[in-house]
């Protein structure tokens, strides 16, 4: 190999602990906002807030001191592998705090499951009566959720396609030219997306207002919708809101799962490029046809007035696919069919360069153009037929990474599944309970979650379980095992 | 327009073949004095004369040489067409089942599935049962033929990558077909006889023997009584999981053996991580029920081993209520199903080979992230794996799980729940053979399905038979132009 022929060296940590302590005290001056509403609220629960708050302070701080002659050094790849899997591991360490020190009094392993689960923007919860807690728990959670999303918005648009996870190096050419090394304009992309991203967080809060959401309900429900987090502060979810809710919830959950660097071009003048973008049409195509493919079918076999049915079906697909995992109505008793084309739905996910998970529709429409062109190569063997995906030919190198992650992807939903199994989860719910973590969807569906409609009555090594296929179908798998290879680590 | 005369002369002699065959079952129901003898007679002489028909009228095509598209209809047009001709003497005879029930019986039969739609087998008439076994037996004949001859040279899931090794004959769609066929048949045979001298004499009545042994050594699955091998559990089960092993190797490996060579057979990558994977998979089933639900170690693991064994190689016998099984070995169970067992063997599923290039390429995938700029080659025995074969063999799997996924939906649709549907759809498009959940008879049979979800099933098990590739390929109208 060329670069073996380089001296050893291990990996420098200095940059990474330095962005790592810079975020973790972001997060401890995050934690003053939920300080604040509880103290505004009377609710003793503000001291545990501003403690865990101090207390992150002080650590990124600490960390970040000891490490800043680090600053201003530019990423290397294996850095940026490195970094995306720690940002993701340590900092749900730090915003589990408040739940083991307060109110809810979790134990670490609930406390972090639940953390993981926010920041991921998977939406899983461990925690039952979500009404009763106090705001500022409630409010945390959400928060976990949007700063998640938006991490993630950010990761996919600047370092995954210089990593070429997953056939993602196909967008380094496209839309933003910039995006060719690591951290050029990186800082330009960042405040764009903010705005973008905070822009769509306000239009939804206001939404959510006026259909009449309690302020609290609104926020989190707003930044758990446009994080396609799904972390509710109602045990019942979206069923609270039944009618004009539902709708406006399955509007901002497509809103936020549609590919972020389209909403920044629509902002600097290309209006029409969203509208144009190849894979937010099939996404939104999709989704219409399995919603009215849904609705028809349960319309016809239960029967029943059309239009709750097709509301309820519509805001519960949507929630699947874009990943989010609010819940509306009850949807145990949808029947068979209903059933495979939500888990084919949240296999499929949202679009990339998104806050969505699983597989993203890029993904899937290079897949199918994959396997077309395989079909006709062996109708005519000598012929020659490139793969094309929205116009352009994809690269074998990106075509390989794509379909490879597929079927990784594949591969682990089974693997966790058949791991959970051996725990002692049911069959149907370690399925499910997979499906759900690596795609970071949030719904949970079997006899074990039944009950209370969370994951609490699930055996702890299955939460791990849960944690890791989370950490995994966010980072996008490959990215995962690159770092438990021994020769990551050499040089 | 496809010159299609070559391939209905030879389908029309296939469909000639199968009406003799039909003579056997003849003359054991004579023999016995059961008149359904007279069924099997009928059935002979209207596929005989319908085969030789189709066969004379296009004998103008005869000797002029399949191309590769011929070979793809060919195919396609065996496993659709020849099931109705066996199909016949169950609608004119014994059980007097409908056109669906028999087409999917023979289906099933064909495609070396094993899924049944009648009860009460042990009440059929042995000639009726008799034919089940040779549906199968003849089904895993020619899928072994198929994926010898013709699979390498269509491109189909990577099966290039067999082309220039081990015969390097196979280089032209049908130069040496004949001798192949011809060691292929001699084996196939060989390992019949044995299973069946096994069986006797490890107890099974002589019929039984005989039957159990056609469906073992195509890894087909049906069998002549409604218990399966629950009514043979011991030694028999043992000498089956043996057999059905030995038939879900790559056979291409026993014709060098039988040249006198072992070491292909002894080294080959395949066989080793098939063999690897049985013992993974029954150890950690039977540990597993042994810790968890306090089985007996040594029953337990005899009947691990049949089931797994059964469920690996796509057999699908079973010898016990699954159902009561723990999840985790339930989901093994499923699991191994899908892996499925060599290629060029009886076996059907995604195969082992496919999941090894699978993972080496995966394996390669990640060291490439973090060296993008490394010469890495991805590599299967000591051979290097060239782009088209990775292409292929991931296609393949993509699609494989695309179409489970399709046909799991359509299946839900028509009113099975999700258990049912998951499971038919997985036992027909990996031919495997039992299937879960309401619906299903005590005896395992489907006959209670509603007639959509049969059909679904049928052409489940004939995209799974052929490769599913082989299969959509016809439907590309390019496919049809010249």
């Amino acid at each position: 190999m060329a670069a073996a022929a380089k001296p050893a060296a291990m990996i420098d940590l200095r940059p990474i602990g330095y962005i790592v302590g810079a975020m973790v005290a972001v997060l401890g001056l995050l934690m003053m906002i939920p300080a604040a509403v509880d103290r505004v609220a009377g609710v003793e629960d503000w001291k545990v807030f501003l403690t865990c708050g101090i207390l992150c302070l002080g650590v990124g701080l600490l960390t970040a001191t000891a490490t800043r002659n680090a600053i201003g050094a530019a990423l290397s790849i294996r850095q940026a592998f490195l970094l995306t899997i720690i940002i993701w591991t340590v900092l749900p360490l730090f915003g589990a705090l408040p739940f083991i020190l307060g109110v809810t009094e979790a134990r670490f392993i609930d406390a972090y499951f639940e953390a993981v689960s926010g920041i991921t923007t998977t939406g899983s919860t461990v925690f039952v009566g979500l009404d009763d807690l106090p705001p500022g728990i409630n409010l945390w959670r959400g928060m976990l959720n949007w700063i998640g999303g938006l991490g993630i918005a950010f990761i996919a648009m600047i370092f995954l396609p210089v990593m070429r996870v997953g056939g993602m190096q196909f967008f380094r050419t496209e839309g933003f030219d910039t995006l060719g090394k690591v951290m050029p304009r990186a800082s330009d992309i960042a405040l764009s997306l903010l705005a973008v991203y905070a822009g769509l967080t306000l239009a939804c809060v206001i939404t959510y207002l006026t259909i009449g959401m309690t302020p609290l309900d609104a926020t989190v429900h707003a930044m758990a919708s446009i994080a396609t987090g799904g972390f509710s502060p109602r045990d019942a979810s979206f069923t609270t809101y039944q009618g004009a809710g539902e709708y406006a919830g399955a509007l901002f959950m497509v809103l936020g799962s549609l590919p972020y660097i389209r909403y920044v071009q629509m902002v600097t003048g290309a209006p029409t490029s969203m509208w144009r973008d190849a894979q937010a049409r099939a996404y939104l195509r999709w989704m219409l046809i399995a919603t009215v493919a849904v609705a028809v079918w349960r319309w016809t076999s239960a029967g029943g007035p059309p239009e709750p049915i097709f509301r309820e079906t519509l805001f519960n697909l949507a929630s699947i696919m874009s990943g989010t995992g609010f819940f509306s109505g009850s949807f145990a008793g949808w029947g068979g069919f209903s059933m495979v084309v939500a888990f084919t739905l949240g296999v499929m996910g949202g679009c990339s360069s998104s806050s969505s998970g699983a597989l993203t529709v890029f993904r899937v429409q290079v897949t199918l153009a994959a396997i077309a062109a395989q079909i006709r190569l062996i109708a005519a063997p000598n012929r020659v037929y490139p793969v094309k995906y929205a116009g352009r030919t994809v690269a074998p190198g990106a075509l390989n990474g794509v379909v490879m992650y597929v079927c990784a992807y594949v591969v682990l939903i089974g693997a966790i599944g058949v791991a959970m199994t051996l725990v002692g989860v049911d069959t149907e719910s370690a399925l499910f309970a997979a499906w759900t973590s690596l795609g970071n969807i949030g719904y949970g569906y079997g006899p074990m979650v039944a009950r209370t409609g969370t994951f609490i009555d699930f055996p702890d090594a299955a939460i791990w379980l849960m944690i890791l296929a989370m950490l995994m179908g966010r980072l996008g798998l490959l990215a995962v095992f690159v770092v438990v290879l021994p020769r990551f680590w050499m040089r | 327009m496809i010159d299609l005369r070559p391939v209905a002369f030879v389908i029309g002699l296939l469909v000639t073949a199968m009406g003799v065959m039909m003579l056997l079952p003849m003359a054991l129901d004579w023999q016995r004095g059961d008149p359904n003898w007279r069924a099997f007679l009928a059935a002979a002489m209207v596929t005989g004369l319908a085969g030789a028909t189709m066969a004379f009228a296009s004998a103008s095509g005869r000797g002029t040489g399949l191309t590769l598209r011929q070979g793809f209809v060919v195919t396609a047009g065996v496993w659709i067409v020849l099931p109705l001709a066996g199909a016949v003497p169950f609608v004119l005879g014994a059980p007097g089942a409908g056109l669906t029930d028999a087409y999917f019986e023979a289906v099933s039969g064909m495609t070396t599935t094993g899924t049944t739609v009648f009860a009460g087998l042990d009440a059929l008439p042995r000639g009726t049962n008799l034919w089940r076994g040779m549906l199968n037996w003849l089904g895993g004949l020619g899928i072994v033929i198929v994926a010898m001859v013709f699979l390498p040279t269509m491109k189909v899931g990577g099966m290039q990558f067999f082309r220039s090794e081990g015969f390097d004959t196979l280089g032209k769609v049908l130069p040496r077909a004949l001798d192949i066929s011809v060691a292929l048949i001699g084996i196939y045979l060989a390992l019949t006889v044995a299973c069946v001298v096994t069986y006797y004499s490890l107890g099974l009545p002589g019929f039984e023997a005989v039957v159990h042994a056609l469906s073992t050594v195509s890894t087909g699955g049906f069998s002549s009584t409604d218990r399966s091998f629950a009514a043979f559990v011991g030694a028999p089960e043992v000498a089956a999981t043996i057999f059905m092993i030995a038939a879900s190797l790559p056979f291409i490996r026993y014709v060098q053996l039988a040249r006198g060579s072992v070491t292909p057979l002894w080294h080959d990558a395949q066989v080793r991580a098939y063999l690897r994977w049985i013992a993974l998979a029954v150890g950690a089933v039977t540990l597993h029920e042994v810790l968890a639900s306090g089985a007996e170690p040594l029953p337990m693991l005899r009947q691990a081993a049949f089931n797994i064994v059964s469920s690996f190689s796509g057999a699908g016998f079973t010898s016990a209520d699954l159902t009561l099984w723990q999840p985790f070995s339930f989901v093994i169970l499923i699991v191994v199903g899908l892996i499925g067992g060599c290629t060029s063997s009886t076996a059907c599923s995604i195969k082992v080979f496919r999941f090894l290039v699978l993972f080496e390429a995966i394996r390669v995938q990640i060291r490439r992230l973090h060296s993008p700029n490394a010469m890495l080659k991805p590599r299967y025995e000591d051979r290097t794996l060239e782009p088209d074969v990775i292409d292929s063999v991931i296609v393949f799997f993509t699609l494989f799980m695309a179409s489970f996924g399709i046909l799991t939906a359509a299946l839900s649709m028509t009113g099975l729940d999700s258990t049912a549907a998951v499971t038919a759809a997985w036992t027909s498009i990996a031919n495997v053979g039992p299937v879960f959940g309401t619906g299903v008879g005590a005896s395992g049979s489907v006959g209670a399905f509603p007639w959509t979800a049969k059909w679904l099933m049928i052409g489940g098990m004939l995209v799974g038979r052929l490769e599913m590739l082989a299969f959509f390929v016809l439907f590309l109208p390019r496919f049809w132009r010249p």
